[in-house]
C-alpha cells in the first residue's frame, strides 16, 4: 500500500474467494476512542482507503483518482 | 480564546488522559479552545498520515476522526459531563485538500440535546475558517440510557 496513511494505520491486504480487495486492521490502542472501542474516525478512514484502493484497481494504473 | 466556566467537563484534561492513549493521541491531536457548547482541538501536520505520496496531502480519515472527537467534546461540554456515547452518523463534506504542512483546526458545536442523542455540528480549516476543509454534521447516541 503506498499510501503513508494507509501504512501508519498498519491495514493489511487480501483477496476473498472471488478476488475482491479485502483491507484489514488490527485492533489496539492506536485506534481507540472511548477505552475499549474503535474510534470512528479509525473505521471511516480504513473504509475510505478501501474503497479508493478498489477504484483505483478497477479504473487502472494510468487513470489513478486524486484526491 | 479560553473559558473555564465548566467545571464538570474538561477537555483538555481529557484530551491529555484518555485520549492520549487512544486514536487521537496517535494522531497527535492537540487541545485548542472552547467554550459552553463548543470545542476546538488541532491537527498538527504529519506526512505520516498523508493520503497520497505524490501530493503530501493529509488523508481524510485522520480529519474524520479530528471531528469525531472535536463534536463530542462539544456534546460533553453542553451537557456538562462525559457520558459513553456512539457514533450514530457523522457526515462530512470534503471541500477542498488540506493545505500541505498546515495545522488543521476542528471546531465542533453542539446545538441540542435529548434524552438519548446529541446534535452536532462544525467545520475544519488549516487557517481561515472562511475557506474551511470541511464540514460535519452528526448525531450521537448515549449508550448508558435504558
Amino acid at each position: 500500500m503506498r499510501a503513508p496513511y494507509a501504512q501508519s494505520m498498519g491495514f493489511g491486504s487480501e483477496r476473498d474467494d472471488e478476488g475482491r480487495l479485502v483491507l484489514t486492521m488490527a485492533f489496539d490502542a492506536t485506534k481507540m476512542g472511548r477505552p475499549g472501542f474503535l474510534q470512528g474516525g479509525a473505521i471511516a478512514g480504513m473504509l475510505e482507503t478501501v474503497a479508493f484502493m478498489t477504484l483505483s484497481e478497477a479504473l487502472g494504473d494510468d487513470d489513478t483518482p486524486q484526491f | 480564546m479560553l473559558q473555564n466556566d465548566n467545571p464538570d467537563f474538561d477537555p483538555y484534561a481529557l484530551l491529555k488522559t484518555i485520549s492520549q492513549r487512544g486514536h487521537c493521541g496517535f494522531l497527535g491531536v492537540e487541545y485548542h479552545a472552547h467554550g459552553d457548547d463548543w470545542c476546538e482541538l488541532a491537527l498538527p501536520y504529519n506526512p505520516a498520515f498523508a493520503g497520497d505520496t505524490s501530493t503530501g496531502v493529509m488523508a481524510s480519515g485522520p480529519i474524520i476522526s479530528l471531528m469525531d472527537m472535536v463534536t463530542s467534546m462539544a456534546l460533553w461540554l453542553k451537557s456538562g459531563k462525559f457520558q459513553p456515547q456512539a457514533t450514530l452518523d457523522l457526515r462530512v463534506d470534503y471541500l477542498r485538500p488540506a493545505n500541505v504542512g498546515d495545522k488543521i483546526i476542528g471546531h465542533g458545536e453542539c446545538y441540542r440535546i435529548t434524552r438519548s442523542i446529541g446534535f452536532v455540528r462544525g467545520y475544519a480549516h488549516d487557517g481561515d475558517p472562511e475557506h474551511p476543509i470541511a464540514h460535519v454534521v452528526g448525531t450521537f447516541m448515549f449508550t448508558a440510557v435504558g
